[in-house]
């Protein structure tokens, strides 16, 4: 896998440890990852830097993923941005329709596997990022988990 | 109208009639036995006489026959005050009928649907004082609302449940009213009415004084029971509690679900990574496998407390009440929370009264929960080197447990919601540290099985006090 430049993720989840682990994936398909632990938090960073993706829970506090993604895509830096919505909700959920009206790459339901997470951004067109497709192990690339370093 | 009678000229008639038939008869009988002479003329006269006296004996016997089955059928087919009729009677009247012509034929007709009429109209009366006799208690003894409508919509009948519905005193104002007025104020649900078809059920809103109301509706059309007029019966009941509860189990459902699926959502993921990560240093794997465990704890806890609440919520969690030592009970409480606060450095006080009573009569393990649940907020909400006071009061008939702390508070606007179910705070103090959302819900509960209370007081970043009261009950008491 040769990186020419690393794309930027925003991870919004406010639960700590969901968060950090996310976070590790992303950073490990070679991303430039940020996270925050409300929506309002990861409105402002959207206001602020260009991200390529974002990660987002549905149900947060001060701001749900609903709102954030019609606010980030009215007009911020990070408006074209592509989106998996990570969501414990399922059938109150109309994901069809939000799929649409908020132009979501994927919905994933929680609890959903981290390796086809990592699979799935992997094979996401995402500006320079390097365009490997499957590998053999979805976490492939060395590392230590940054715990609990996240922007807040 | 009654049948005519034979006047004395066709009784005279008939008589002569029969005389001469008579005589007739014994001058053929003396002819056929040759005691007398006489010509073929006078046999042939004999014979017309013979003929006429039996065609004219013939009419007036069936007159006569006639006359009196209907004098006696029609004077008693009369319907008696019972409205009852003789079955007999009716066979008297329609077996006996024979082809007849004429007047008499008109006479029987018309004395026919007169009778049937009477009996008729006596039949309904009855049967409409007998429905008003019963019907209305019963209808009136129904939770559901009742209407009957004609066919331009006005109420022609209402029990008392709708009256209720309506938010009328009686039942009697709605009649004369346009039900669509009366049940609902929305223009929307005016059209869903009017459209609606008949056996479908139909949910409309309205608006009352104690704030909006779901009504469920349906009727079918009818007949009245004179036959003349028709009518539609409306069934309507107030869902508006019903669909309330439906919407709480089914917030309480996603709330749950959604509950469930984060701890598990964390287990997934970090078992995922150990699995699939050989490269992670040694401290990331032992913090993987923490939190792990943690989750798993949660996920426990959780589950612990969802049966909890429901089985509170069924009523299957009785109290079990018995004599306590309130002493006993306290040191138990504070033991078991000793070791988080000497863990964050707090302060820790513990205030009783001079003399407490020897026993209490409580459900000493679910007092001991809400308590140390209590204690537990206060210790995790509060930053370390802070103070928590734990508080005994007894008055005269109540027992009061305060638990103080000088923790991060609860925002005035959150302060409301803090008893609801799964409800936790926005505050990302709270957020950092794992919750359920059940244990304060659980506390009330508590309380209000022994008929007590909790409340609670708080300023942010101050700290909170919250009070279990609980009636005082002890053995002499």
């Amino acid at each position: 896998m040769t990186v020419q430049a690393k794309s930027k993720a925003l991870v919004a989840e406010d639960d700590r440890a969901l968060a950090d682990i996310i976070r590790m994936a992303l950073d490990r398909t070679g991303l430039d990852v940020t996270v925050a632990h409300d929506g309002q938090r990861a409105l402002a960073l959207a206001r602020t830097h260009v991200f390529d993706l974002i990660v987002t829970d549905y149900q947060m506090p001060r701001m749900d993923g609903e709102q954030l993604l019609r606010e980030i895509r009215n007009g911020t830096p990070s408006s074209q941005a592509q989106v998996i919505l990570c969501s414990a909700k399922s059938y109150e959920v109309d994901s069809e329709q939000l799929r649409k009206d908020l132009k979501l790459t994927t919905v994933l339901y929680k609890p959903f596997s981290l390796s086809e997470l990592s699979l799935f951004v992997r094979n996401l067109q995402l500006g320079p990022c390097s365009k490997s497709t499957t590998t053999s192990n979805a976490f492939e690339s060395p590392g230590v988990m940054p715990v609990g370093n996240t922007l807040s | 109208m009654r049948p005519s009678t034979l006047n004395n000229s066709e009784v005279r008639a008939c008589m002569a009639m029969l005389i001469v038939a008579m005589l007739g008869n014994i001058l053929l009988i003396l002819a056929a036995t040759n005691l007398i002479t006489v010509q073929i003329s006078a046999w042939t006269a004999c014979g017309g006489v013979l003929i006429t006296t039996l065609i004219a004996s013939w009419f007036f016997l069936i007159r006569l026959d006639r006359m009196l089955r209907w004098d006696r059928a029609l004077g008693s087919i009369s319907v008696g005050e019972d409205g009852e009729l003789n079955a007999n009677l009716l066979h008297q009247v329609f077996g006996s009928s024979r082809p007849e012509h004429g007047w008499n034929k008109m006479v029987d007709m018309g004395r026919r649907w007169q009778a049937l009429k009477e009996l008729e109209s006596s039949i309904a009366k009855r049967l409409e004082a007998s429905q008003s006799a019963v019907a209305s208690p019963l209808l009136d003894a129904l939770s559901d609302g009742v209407a009957m409508v004609d066919s331009s919509g006005t109420v022609t009948y209402a029990n008392s449940a709708l009256a209720a519905i309506c938010g009328e005193e009686s039942s009697e104002s709605l009649v004369g009213r346009p039900l669509i007025d009366l049940v609902t104020s929305d223009a929307d649900a005016a059209t869903l009415l009017q459209t609606a078809v008949p056996q479908n059920s139909i949910e409309w809103k309205t608006k009352s004084p104690g704030g909006t109301r779901t009504l469920l509706g349906r009727f079918r059309p009818g007949r009245r029971s004179d036959g003349a007029s028709f009518s539609y019966v409306w069934t309507i009941r107030d869902v508006t509690q019903q669909r309330l509860a439906d919407a709480m189990r089914d917030q309480f459902l996603t709330t749950a679900t959604h509950e469930f699926r984060t701890p598990l959502a964390n287990i997934r993921a970090y078992a995922e990574s150990l699995h699939e990560c050989n490269d992670l240093a040694p401290e990331s794997r032992k913090h993987f496998y923490n939190v792990i465990q943690g989750e798993s704890v949660r996920l426990s806890q959780l589950v612990d407390d969802l049966l909890d609440i429901s089985r509170m919520q069924a009523g299957a969690l009785s109290l079990e009440p018995a004599e306590t030592d309130l002493g006993k009970l306290v040191e138990e409480i504070t033991t078991k929370v000793q070791g988080e606060i000497r863990a964050k450095s707090l302060d820790f006080q513990c205030e009783l009264p001079p003399k407490l009573p020897p026993k209490i009569i409580v459900d000493k393990s679910k007092v001991s929960a809400a308590l140390v649940n209590l204690l537990g907020n206060a210790t995790k909400y509060t930053p370390e080197g802070g103070k928590v006071i734990f508080r005994v009061e007894l008055s005269p008939n109540k027992l009061q447990f305060q638990v103080s702390d000088t923790g991060i508070g609860i925002d005035p606007e959150e302060l409301p919601h803090v008893f609801e179910r799964f409800y936790r705070s926005n505050d990302d103090r709270v957020r950092e540290l794992s919750g359920s959302g059940l244990g304060l819900a659980l506390t009330q509960e508590v309380a209000r099985l022994h008929g007590g209370e909790i409340t609670v007081e708080s300023q942010l970043n101050q700290g909170s006090t919250f009070c279990l009261s609980l009636p005082l009950d002890t053995p002499n008491s």
